[in-house]
């Protein structure tokens, strides 16, 4: 069996024949580590797919991984002070109620960025702006959700036109121990966007995978009436205990290892961590899978121990 | 008119235009601006606080309450001046060198500066130096320090060393917080203090100031 066709199946509650394992290194660890970490790449091709041996530029960054500031398609105005993670948006085009009126989403297609829906929402009108918006709920809230959100559909259609076998979308929802906004009003508001998004998906036969930073348990059973089919939640914010008893069997969980705690652990830490996520979530028929991602302050020999206890587990049975 | 549970009451519930109403009442009446400081606004704020820590405030309603109040803080602050009535204490806050953050670093601001103190923000990626030159041009009582990322903790350290090498160290309380950040931690670096939130940074200022 194939890694791609091993995904599905996991995805699927399909009985994969392993856990589908992956990591992502970010460009700045790339630049940190560059010839030991290809050397970790092409130990692991589990975990990192093929690989070839001088195909990446340790020290190119690209889009908002790069220093300096930058506008996007939505007239947001993006600083990145750390070059090798992502930046910050420091402008925002509507930062008066008013502008929603006028505003229009780009025209060109802009693609669907982490950040695609709720996030775009803050970066758009300004973090507390936003916030005020959910407390006084005028109709500009819903104005300004209903024009992004139809950007959004419109680019997913784009996107399906190729028949995709899965869509991979990210926003995050949470932040570390709460939700920024009360469940109901994520219901009143945001749901019925995620609904109608994962809606035309489904219909065309995508499945569909949400990436989220922070605590969401309040939302996960939301997000699942949406139809989601793969969830990527932190673990750090949620608990495993807490996604095994509102996700486990319900949802595909990508799950994110709790990479808040890779750069302090020992290599024993770590595969307890990791032996303990398999132990709560995983089920014969599938519905889990394992990522992790490395910041550059994670030690080398962790990442090592993080890949090496990833291909330990990912035949748990 | 001695009873402020109304006052409070807008605060929490965020009517701006009420709050600076009988805000202005109160002044008529003769209360003075640090008797309804006192006994109207900050006790609304802890009040938002403890709603905030218990779950049943979120982002969007602490952030109303807290324009609320800056509405009858904008009427009595000329007034407190002008009797030379101080902050309760001045806090620097910022986030550290490297890191852009700043939801949870503004929220700490706001919550501080409705409860009594005086807040300069510092703004995101501000270096040890900064910190302590801001800290001290302003004459800064409380240094706080605000980290979500891993990768960035070690710059709080390095801003406390910073505050010791420059001999600045015991005219400052530093006090931290961010996800990642854990009491052992601001232990093992030498702070005087960690904030879980927003609400529990204001117990945590006052009591670093004796308050
Ligand atoms: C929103 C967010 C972003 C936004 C930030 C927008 C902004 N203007 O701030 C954006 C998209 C820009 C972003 C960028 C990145 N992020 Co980010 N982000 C988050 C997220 C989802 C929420 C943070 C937040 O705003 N919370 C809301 C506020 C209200 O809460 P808070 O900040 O925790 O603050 C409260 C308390 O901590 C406390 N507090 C905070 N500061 C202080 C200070 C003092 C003195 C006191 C007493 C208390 C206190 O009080 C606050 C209020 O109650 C978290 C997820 C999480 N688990 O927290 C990830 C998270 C912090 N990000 C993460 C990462 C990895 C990044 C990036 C590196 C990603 C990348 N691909 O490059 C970049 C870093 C860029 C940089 N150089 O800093 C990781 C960090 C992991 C780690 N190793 O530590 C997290 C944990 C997500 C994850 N999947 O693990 N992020």
């Amino acid at each position: 069996m194939t890694i791609e066709e091993n995904y599905y199946r996991a995805i699927e509650f399909n009985y994969p024949k392993w856990i589908p394992v992956s990591a992502s290194i970010m460009p700045a660890t790339w630049s940190k580590y560059r010839e030991a970490m290809e050397e970790v790449v092409l130990e692991y091709p589990f975990i990192f797919g093929d690989f070839e041996k001088g195909s990446r530029d340790f020290d190119e960054f690209e889009g908002t991984y790069q220093e300096g500031v930058q506008t996007d398609a939505w007239g947001c105005v993006w600083k990145n002070v750390a070059p090798g993670l992502d930046g910050v948006v420091v402008g925002n085009p509507l930062p008066n109620r008013e502008d929603v009126h006028s505003f229009e989403p780009p025209k060109e297609h802009a693609g669907l960025p982490h950040g695609f829906m709720f996030m775009r929402l803050y970066y758009l009108r300004g973090f507390e702006e936003l916030m005020i918006d959910f407390a006084e709920e005028p109709p500009e809230l819903q104005i300004l959700i209903d024009k992004v959100l139809s950007y959004n559909l419109q680019e997913i259609e784009v996107f399906l036109e190729t028949k995709p076998r899965i869509i991979i979308l990210g926003d995050d929802l949470g932040n570390q121990d709460w939700l920024p906004i009360h469940p109901d009003k994520w219901n009143k508001y945001l749901k019925p966007c995620y609904a109608r998004m994962f809606a035309k998906c489904r219909q065309a036969g995508t499945l569909v995978y949400l990436h989220s930073d922070g605590h969401i348990l309040e939302i996960i059973d939301s997000l699942i009436d949406c139809g989601l089919d793969v969830l990527n939640p932190q673990v750090g914010a949620n608990g495993l205990d807490n996604l095994a008893r509102v996700a486990k069997g319900k949802v595909a969980i990508n799950l994110d290892l709790d990479r808040q705690n890779f750069p302090f652990w020992t290599p024993e830490q770590i595969d307890a961590h990791i032996h303990e996520a398999v132990e709560k979530l995983s089920l014969p028929e599938g519905g889990l899978l394992l990522f992790a991602e490395f910041e550059p302050d994670v030690p080398l020999a962790n990442i090592k121990a993080i890949c090496e206890s990833l291909e330990k587990y990912r035949n748990y049975a | 008119m001695d009873d402020y549970s109304e006052l409070q009451k807008c605060v929490i519930t965020g009517k701006k235009l009420e709050v600076a109403e009988t805000t202005s009442q109160f002044l008529d009446s003769g209360k003075t601006a640090k008797e309804i400081l006192d006994g109207g606004l900050i006790p609304a704020m802890a009040i938002v606080g403890q709603k905030f820590e218990a779950g049943e405030f979120f982002i969007p309603e602490m952030l109303l309450a807290a324009r609320a109040l800056n509405a009858g803080l904008d009427i009595l602050k000329p007034l407190l001046e002008e009797s030379d009535v101080k902050p309760l204490a001045k806090v620097v806050i910022g986030t550290v060198k490297g890191d852009i953050h700043d939801i949870g670093k503004n929220l700490v601001g706001i919550m501080l500066r409705g409860s009594g103190f005086e807040v300069i923000d510092a703004g995101v990626d501000v270096s040890p130096a900064k910190f302590v030159e801001l800290a001290n041009e302003s004459g800064a009582d409380v240094v706080g320090l605000s980290a979500l990322l891993t990768t960035t903790m070690p710059a709080m350290k390095d801003t406390i060393d910073e505050f010791e090498s420059m001999g600045l160290r015991s005219k400052v309380k530093i006090m931290i917080g961010g996800a990642p950040v854990t009491e052992d931690y601001a232990k093992t670096i030498g702070a005087d203090g960690f904030g879980r939130n927003a609400a529990n940074a204001v117990g945590l200022a006052k009591s670093l100031v004796g308050g």
